[in-house]
């Protein structure tokens, strides 16, 4: 008896289906993958478990100032803002940033003062500062204003 | 007359070396992929003057005072409310602190369960206590659900 075979069958793997699921995960990669912004000066921010999180879409205005060992060897701490440098011993200094923190609360009433510290820094720095917000922003307990200090909520490494 | 036409070549796209190009990159991506959380804020409210406490508003609560110093190298915390004090010796020592803090909570609560007017923690800093041992301290507050957190300075 003659039997009649089966034509072999295309035995292929399907790579369409492979490809559009390994471009997916390329593209989530990508699109979680996260780029350090000008504000946002590296340093090394204490640790806190309890703290707000910050939504990367908010929209709302935000006055960053940092208040880090200057890179330049020498142990002296500055406050920076956008890439231009403060120094907190110089009373000009201090008069320029109160300027622009003036200029930044007529232009952005309900704008975020947000005020991220090296964990190392002595507390005397950050309270010059407070005191600056104080004086030139003309705070007083009838005129609360909120400043929030950034912290890293990611726990140190072991 | 006749033309011959050329027999049209079969163009086909070399997938193979792509896929094996965006596999490797996909493994190094994963491998170096590091998920980490954004910086979170801690809201405060700015320093104020030390004569300037319960001073203007009328508060129904008297603040829970935090004072930090450093002592001999060592961070020390005291709390104080209605004369109780409450001491902690270095910031990994902050236990007592943050079950004074959630008692002062519990005890000023409204009938719904909200903080009464005035609740609130004041802090006063030494000027070479580390910021890192501030934001503990930050940290404890804000576990306890204090909603008010107000900066002093020292007198």
């Amino acid at each position: 008896m003659r039997t009649r075979m089966k034509k072999p069958e295309n035995l292929q793997p399907n790579m369409i289906s492979m490809i559009d699921f390994v471009m997916l995960l390329l593209v989530f990669f990508m699109v979680t993958a996260k780029f350090r912004g000008t504000e946002a000066d590296i340093l090394s921010l204490a640790y806190a478990r309890n703290a707000d999180r910050v939504e990367v879409s908010e929209t709302t205005a935000r006055f960053v100032i940092n208040v880090k060992y200057e890179e330049t060897g020498v142990e002296r701490v500055v406050f920076t803002v956008q890439g231009a440098v403060f120094d907190p011993e110089s009373g000009s200094a201090m008069d320029k940033l109160g300027d622009n923190l003036r200029a930044f609360r007529f232009q952005q009433p309900k704008g975020q003062i947000v005020v991220r510290v090296d964990r190392r820094i002595e507390y005397r720095y950050v309270r010059k500062l407070q005191t600056l917000l104080r004086d030139k922003l003309g705070v007083s307990r009838e005129k609360e204003l909120t400043i929030s200090y950034a912290v890293d909520q990611n726990p140190p490494e072991q | 007359m006749f033309i011959k036409r050329k027999k049209v070549e079969e163009v086909e796209a070399q997938i193979t070396a792509m896929i094996d190009m965006t596999f490797l990159l996909l493994i190094f991506f994963m491998a170096t992929a590091k998920f980490v959380l954004p910086e979170g804020t801690i809201p405060a409210f700015g320093i104020e003057k030390a004569e300037g406490i319960g001073g203007g508003v009328s508060a129904a609560v008297e603040p829970y005072e935090i004072h930090i110093i450093k002592s001999e190298g060592a961070t020390q915390i005291k709390g104080k409310y209605r004369g109780v004090e409450t001491e902690a010796t270095g910031i990994n020592q902050l236990e007592p602190i943050r079950a004074r803090l959630t008692a002062y909570l519990n005890e000023n609560l409204n009938e719904s369960g909200a903080p009464l007017e005035g609740v609130e923690v004041t802090i006063q800093c030494g000027d070479d206590v580390k910021w890192e041992a501030m934001v503990r301290i930050l940290d404890i507050i804000r576990e306890t659900k204090i909603p008010k957190i107000r900066f002093i300075e020292q007198s």
